[in-house]
């Protein structure tokens, strides 16, 4: 069974009011989710704040779902509706151009260099905001290129070049501020 | 960086969601689940009484004689009231409910 298939049988079981189904729906994209969520907010407990109401809005909604997309597009698409509202709600449109300061000092006092998911957000955190959503949604959610140009409603060009640049980006933050560290791990 | 690498190290800065994430979710969902259960059944019984209430009345506003069922009633004075006396119970079902729904969205 595909996974599109397992989702479809799961929210065909949902329709019929089966919460134990909308339970295994929510385990298998919630940490997806709240890492998207998090691209935008950078505050975990935030996000999974916003991943709360995400979910509800999903049970609410689900029975008018009409498999037009896979549901996972659906759900990274309410996400990022979601986060933008909270964004746009909290005047702080522009959190994308905010880079968190990773200096010499601040690094070691941010991170646990010997935690390799900790020096990976980081590097994610310092990278623009266009560039860690699409490389998250390709590399993390395993979305196709045509499911990111859904969810971002980015121009399939851009994403493509977003793509391109993100994990050119990464690379170099990943060397420069945590070359030998990285290599040891 | 080789793309194997890069998707290997993305897939391990996934976060992971708290304990009693998905526990408090479906706690929200059962609440919800109860309250529209709960506005359902207020409903059916707003529309049950109405549906009883109309009828009664109109059986009695259009005269079909009771008094063959052994009843002796003075229709005319009588119809008005039974009429009244439902529009105001189905008014009073609804202001309950109502009020039930501003209670729970304040808690």
């Amino acid at each position: 069974m595909t996974n599109e298939e397992h989702d479809k049988l799961l929210i065909e079981r949902i329709k019929k009011d089966d919460h134990e189904a909308f339970r295994l729906l929510v385990d298998k994209y919630k940490d997806q989710a709240l890492s998207l969520a998090y691209t935008f907010l950078k505050d975990k407990a935030h996000a999974e704040d916003i991943l709360q109401e995400v979910f509800i809005r999903v049970y609410k909604k689900i029975k008018s779902f009409k498999y037009q997309s896979a549901f996972y597009t659906w759900l990274y698409r309410i996400v990022v509706n979601h986060c933008h509202n909270e964004l746009r709600k909290r005047k702080r449109s522009d959190i994308e151009i905010e880079k968190i300061d990773l200096g010499e000092d601040s690094l070691s006092a941010q991170t646990d260099l010997n935690d390799k998911k900790t020096i990976i957000q980081a590097s994610l955190d310092i990278m623009k905001f266009d560039e860690a959503l699409v490389l998250k949604l390709f590399y993390l959610s395993e979305l196709k290129m045509d499911e990111v140009v859904e969810v971002t409603e980015f121009s399939l060009s851009k994403v493509k070049v977003t793509l391109h640049r993100a994990r050119k980006n990464l690379a170099v933050i990943l060397r420069e501020k945590f070359g030998k560290e990285i290599e040891e791990l | 960086m080789k793309e194997d690498r890069l998707e290997d190290l993305l897939k391990d800065s996934l976060l992971k969601t708290s304990d009693d994430f998905t526990d408090q979710l479906m706690g929200k969902v059962s609440k919800m689940h109860m309250q529209k259960i709960r506005l359902r059944l207020n409903a059916l019984i707003v529309s049950v009484i109405a549906c009883f209430g109309s009828g009664a009345f109109l059986i009695i506003r259009f005269g079909i004689q009771l008094n063959a069922f052994g009843f002796s009633l003075d229709m005319p004075k009588i119809a008005p009231l039974v009429g009244i006396g439902f529009v105001g119970l189905v008014i009073l079902l609804h202001l309950t409910n109502l009020s039930r729904m501003i209670s729970s969205s304040i808690e």
